[in-house]
C-alpha cells in the first residue's frame, strides 16, 4: 500500500502550489502517519489505532458522522484492507496540521457502520476526497478531524 | 470530541458572529470585501462529490449564488490559533454557478427544489490573524444523500 505524494498542483486543479510553502520534512511525517495509520488497520492493531485518533477525534464519512470511539472499533473489524493516499498538499499552523488530499479505499467493511450501498461500494473500490486535521503531540500527528466524500465519476 | 471549554464556548461564539456576517455577505448583500475577508488565502472549498474549489471559485459562487442558510447547529474546539468546527447548515435556494463543484452544486439545485431545503453537515477549520477568524476549510456532505447529521 503506497503512498504517494504529487503535490498540491495535482490536487484537482483547484490548489494552486504557489500558495503552499512545500516542506519536505511536513510532507513526510504527514506520509509517515498516514503509513502508520494503515499499518495499524490491515494489522488490527488497536494500540496503533488508539495513538492515531486523538482525544478529540471526529469524522464524518460516507456513513455519516462517527465519534472515536466508533471509528477506532468499525476500524479494527474492517478487513481485506486496500488503501493509497494521493494528491496530498499539506500546511502546518503549529501544532496543527491540514492535510487536503485523495484515498481509495477496498475493503469488507462492517455492515452495522454503512448502509448496503456503501458496503458493495467499498467491496469494489472507492476514491474520495478528504480534508484531514492533525495534531501535533509529542509523539508524533494524531487525526482531530477527517471528513471524506466520494469523487463523483 | 472533548466537552467544550470555556474558551471553547467563546471560540464558538465569535465564530457564529462570523458566520452570521458571512452569510448576510454572501446572501442580501453580496459583498465580496466581506467574502475576501472571511476567506484565508489558502482556503480549500471540498464537496460532497469530492470536487473542490480555491478561494477564488467559492467567492465567485457565493456572489452567483440565491441561496440562504441557517445554520442549525454546530461544536467547536480551539487549539491556538486554529479552530475547527463541525454542524450542520439548512440551505434554501440555488447556486447559479458554472464553477468547479458543479455535481455538488446540483445536488443541492435539485434538493432544494424537491424539498424547499437541503441540510448540509460540515468540518469547518479556522484560522485566527490579526485577531479575526478566517476560514481555511470547508467539506461537505449532503446529509439527504446518505449522511445523518451531526
Amino acid at each position: 500500500m503506497p503512498i504517494m505524494t504529487e503535490g498540491a498542483a495535482a490536487a484537482d486543479g483547484a490548489l494552486d502550489p504557489g500558495r503552499y510553502e512545500q516542506s519536505t520534512a511536513l510532507d513526510r511525517e504527514v506520509e509517515q502517519a498516514l503509513q502508520y495509520w494503515v499499518t495499524g488497520i490491515v494489522t488490527h492493531d488497536r494500540k496503533i489505532i488508539e495513538r492515531v485518533h486523538d482525544e478529540d477525534f471526529y469524522c464524518i464519512e460516507l456513513g455519516g458522522p462517527m465519534d472515536r470511539r466508533t471509528h477506532i472499533e468499525m476500524e479494527l473489524r474492517t478487513a481485506d484492507v486496500e488503501m493509497e493516499f494521493f494528491d496530498l498538499a499539506t500546511r502546518g499552523f503549529g501544532e496543527i496540521v491540514v492535510t487536503w488530499g485523495r484515498q481509495t479505499l477496498k475493503a469488507v467493511i462492517p455492515a452495522e457502520n454503512f448502509n448496503e450501498s456503501l458496503i458493495r461500494q467499498a467491496r469494489d473500490g472507492i476514491e474520495f476526497s478528504f480534508t484531514l486535521v492533525w495534531r501535533r503531540d509529542p509523539a508524533g500527528l494524531r487525526v482531530l478531524t477527517f471528513h471524506a466524500s466520494p469523487i463523483d465519476r | 470530541m472533548r466537552t467544550p471549554t470555556d474558551e471553547d464556548r467563546q471560540t464558538e461564539k465569535e465564530l457564529r458572529e462570523v458566520m452570521a456576517q458571512w452569510r448576510y455577505a454572501f446572501g442580501p448583500a453580496k459583498d465580496r470585501r466581506v467574502l475576501e475577508s472571511v476567506h484565508h488565502p489558502d482556503f480549500v472549498w471540498t464537496g460532497a462529490d469530492g470536487s473542490r474549489m480555491d478561494r477564488e471559485a467559492h467567492i465567485a459562487a457565493e456572489l452567483e449564488s440565491e441561496i440562504t442558510n441557517e445554520l442549525v447547529e454546530m461544536d467547536c474546539r480551539r487549539y491556538g490559533d486554529i479552530a475547527v468546527s463541525v454542524g450542520r447548515v439548512r440551505l434554501a435556494g440555488t447556486f447559479r454557478s458554472e464553477q468547479a463543484g458543479q455535481s455538488t452544486l446540483d445536488q443541492i439545485n435539485e434538493l432544494t427544489v424537491n424539498s424547499g431545503f437541503t441540510d448540509i453537515a460540515f468540518t469547518m477549520t479556522w484560522k485566527r490573524e490579526s485577531g479575526s477568524w478566517r476560514v481555511l476549510a470547508i467539506h461537505f456532505s449532503l446529509v439527504a444523500l446518505g449522511t445523518s447529521g451531526v
